[in-house]
Parts: C-alpha cells; sequence; structure tokens
C-alpha cells in the first residue's frame, strides 16, 4: 500500500531539493531579467522623465500586485511539480532497495524482484533477477 | 557535501553584497575610469547647430499629449529649431552616454516668443501648471525606471533664476530655474551638469548620463507656448 506523505524518504528529499531549485531558480532568474528589461524599455521608449514616472509608476503598481498574488501560487505549483517528479525518480529506487532488503534479510533466494509496468529499473531488475537465479542454482 | 554548497552559495551572496556595498561607497566604475581612462565609450564633444534642415533627423520624438511643431528655420543667416506647443507635450530625444563624474558641460542658446498660460507662474511644485516653454534634460536613466534621475533646465514663466525644486512628479528629477520672464533676444547657457548635480540631488552622480532632450510644452495649462533652441553642445572642459 503507497503511503502519502509528501516526501517519504531522504532521497525523495535529495531529489526534491534538487528539482525544486533547478525549477525555481531559472523561473526567477528569467522573470526577473524580463521585468527589469521591459521596464527599462518602456522607460527609454517613453523617454519624458515625468511622462516615464507618470504613465508607468501605476502599470508596476499593478504587476507588483499581480506578482504578489501569482508567486506564491507559481511556487506551489512548482513544488508540486518536484514532489510528483522526486516521487517519480526515487520511488523505484526505494522499491527495489526495500524488495533487495527483504531477500536479504529473510535469506528468500527463491523471491523474484518485480518492478511495475513501464519502470524505467526494468532492465536493471532483470539483471538482478538472473543473477538471482544463477545464484539460488549454486 | 550539501552543507558545502551551502556555503558556497552563502559566500557568493555575502560577497555579491560586499561588492555592491562598496561599489556604493568608492565607487569602482570612477576608479576603474581613472585606470583605464575610456576611448571611444564615450563621447567627448557633441554638438548641435541646426544648420541644415535634417538636423533634426539625429533626434527622436518623444509624445507625450499630441505632437510640438519641432522645425529648423533660418533667419538673416542664423539657423535655430523653433518649438510651438500648441496644448501639446512632446520632446525632441537624443541618447548620449557620458560619465557625469568627468564633469561634463552642457551648452545652449534659446530664446521664449510665448510663454504657457500658468494660473500660478512661479509655482514649480504643481502638476496642473507644469508647463514650460523651454526646457532641457539631462537624464541619467537606470535600469528600473523608479531610480532614474534627471536634471531639469527649465526657463520659467515668473520663478526666481537659481531656484532648484524637486519635480512634482519625482523626486528624482530636479527642475533648475535657469532663466525666467519675458527677455529680448537669445540667451546663451553653459551648466557644468556634476555641479548641479551635486547641488540638486547631494550626492554625487552614480548613473552615466544616457540622454539629453530639450521639450516646450503647453498641455498641462492648455495654452500655447512658443520657443526657439539653437547651438545644443555636450562637452567636457579640458
Amino acid at each position: 500500500m503507497r503511503n502519502f506523505f509528501l516526501v517519504r524518504n531522504r532521497l525523495e528529499l535529495h531529489y526534491l531539493r534538487l528539482l525544486v531549485l533547478s525549477l525555481i531558480l531559472p523561473t526567477l532568474l528569467v522573470g526577473g531579467c524580463l521585468y527589469y528589461l521591459i521596464f527599462y524599455l518602456l522607460a527609454e521608449q517613453i523617454g519624458i522623465p515625468e511622462a516615464v514616472v507618470e504613465q508607468l509608476s501605476p502599470v508596476v503598481q499593478k504587476v507588483n500586485i499581480f506578482l504578489m498574488v501569482s508567486i506564491p501560487i507559481l511556487f506551489l505549483i512548482l513544488i508540486s511539480i518536484g514532489i510528483f517528479l522526486s516521487r517519480r525518480l526515487a520511488g523505484p529506487i526505494e522499491r527495489l532497495e526495500n524488495e533487495l532488503d527483504g531477500i536479504v534479510t529473510g535469506n528468500l533466494m527463491s523471491r523474484r524482484l518485480k518492478v511495475r509496468k513501464g519502470d524505467e529499473l526494468k532492465p536493471m531488475v532483470d539483471s538482478v533477477n538472473i543473477l538471482l537465479d544463477k545464484i539460488e542454482k549454486k | 557535501m550539501n552543507r558545502l554548497r551551502i556555503k558556497i552559495l552563502i559566500g557568493i551572496l555575502v560577497l555579491l553584497i560586499i561588492v555592491f556595498s562598496a561599489d556604493r561607497i568608492f565607487n569602482f566604475y570612477k576608479i576603474a575610469s581613472c585606470l583605464f581612462p575610456p576611448k571611444e565609450t564615450f563621447a567627448t564633444v557633441k554638438s548641435f547647430s541646426f544648420s541644415d534642415k535634417n538636423s533634426l533627423k539625429e533626434w527622436s520624438e518623444k509624445i507625450l499629449k499630441g505632437r510640438v511643431s519641432y522645425t529648423v528655420e533660418s533667419q538673416l543667416g542664423e539657423s535655430y529649431v523653433h518649438a510651438v506647443s500648441d496644448n501639446a507635450c512632446s520632446a525632441m530625444y537624443y541618447q548620449i552616454r557620458l560619465d557625469a563624474n568627468r564633469h561634463p558641460f552642457l551648452s545652449w542658446r534659446w530664446r521664449v516668443a510665448a510663454f504657457p498660460n500658468k494660473t500660478c507662474p512661479d509655482n514649480l511644485s504643481s502638476k496642473a501648471d507644469d508647463d514650460y516653454a523651454a526646457r532641457l534634460y539631462v537624464i541619467f536613466p537606470a535600469i528600473f525606471f523608479a531610480n532614474s534621475k534627471a536634471l531639469e533646465y527649465v526657463w520659467a514663466n515668473d520663478a526666481k533664476p537659481g531656484t532648484v525644486v524637486s519635480s512634482p512628479y519625482s523626486p528624482n528629477i530636479k527642475v533648475i530655474v535657469v532663466e525666467s520672464g519675458q527677455k529680448e533676444g537669445w540667451e546663451e547657457e553653459e551648466r557644468d551638469i556634476y555641479k548641479d548635480y551635486v547641488a540638486a540631488f547631494g550626492s554625487r552622480p552614480m548613473l552615466a548620463i544616457g540622454a539629453i532632450s530639450f521639450m516646450c510644452d503647453s498641455d498641462s495649462t492648455k495654452s500655447k507656448a512658443e520657443t526657439f533652441f539653437d547651438d545644443v553642445k555636450i562637452f567636457y572642459k579640458k
């Protein structure tokens, strides 16, 4: 049965940290650069200092309010994506580790590892099963 | 290993903060400019005598409300820009890169034929009366526009020459009254931008000059204004 804790083990936490950082940092960097670039170009286009202040200040206020609302939502979405992906990456490894632990501690050489359909670890699991076959035959 | 990475990240952040703070105090740009004097990056002299009809092609027009008529005219062998504003506000704008800390000078000639009809001619702090027959800007653009600064040399209706006030739009725009009231003939001006900046803002310029601009406007007062500009020149004194 699956459990539904947000982060279940150290490996998942490690992946989650990497994923969230690799999602959030570029987002912040590109967003920040765009934010400044757009206002810089607009200010240059308007030219007259009074007009720049008069016309762009209300726009900045509205954009800032929008960002204050949207950035926490965006972070929640990115963290959710991070949790989902980290689980997809760490889940099979964790399962394999548990099954191998079970075989080693219980000395159950007749037991074979199982993988879910489409699991990326299938070639490795097949190899381990062949190895277990050979050990059992000896 | 992870702790090491976090320490490296924190170290980089702290280093950036220290460099940024030190730059605010010591102005590395100025030190670098002294050690490696710029040759082609900064214009040493730019002069506009408006001697032919296409002289204004180098300038771009920035329109805020309506279009002020800026035309190059000649009379008695003398050519100049004739600006006529009828309830309009637009400026001629020229991008130029200059190090304000090297004491650049701005000189020009101007003459006012008609002033905008202000309700309170000597009030420089009212948006409703923020019209001048003639003004020249020196603009110091920042990455974020709210940090940009500007010096604004104006020919006011009735304010005392030498008056320096903040624009009603932003404390980062300083209005400097150079001439005031009706005068016969041309007036010649020469301003040390660095000195004016320090006097107006109380600190040396941290930003390079990015543009100069001249304008005649009368949109706030919904009236008419007419001005002549000539010999706009930006230079470093030897």
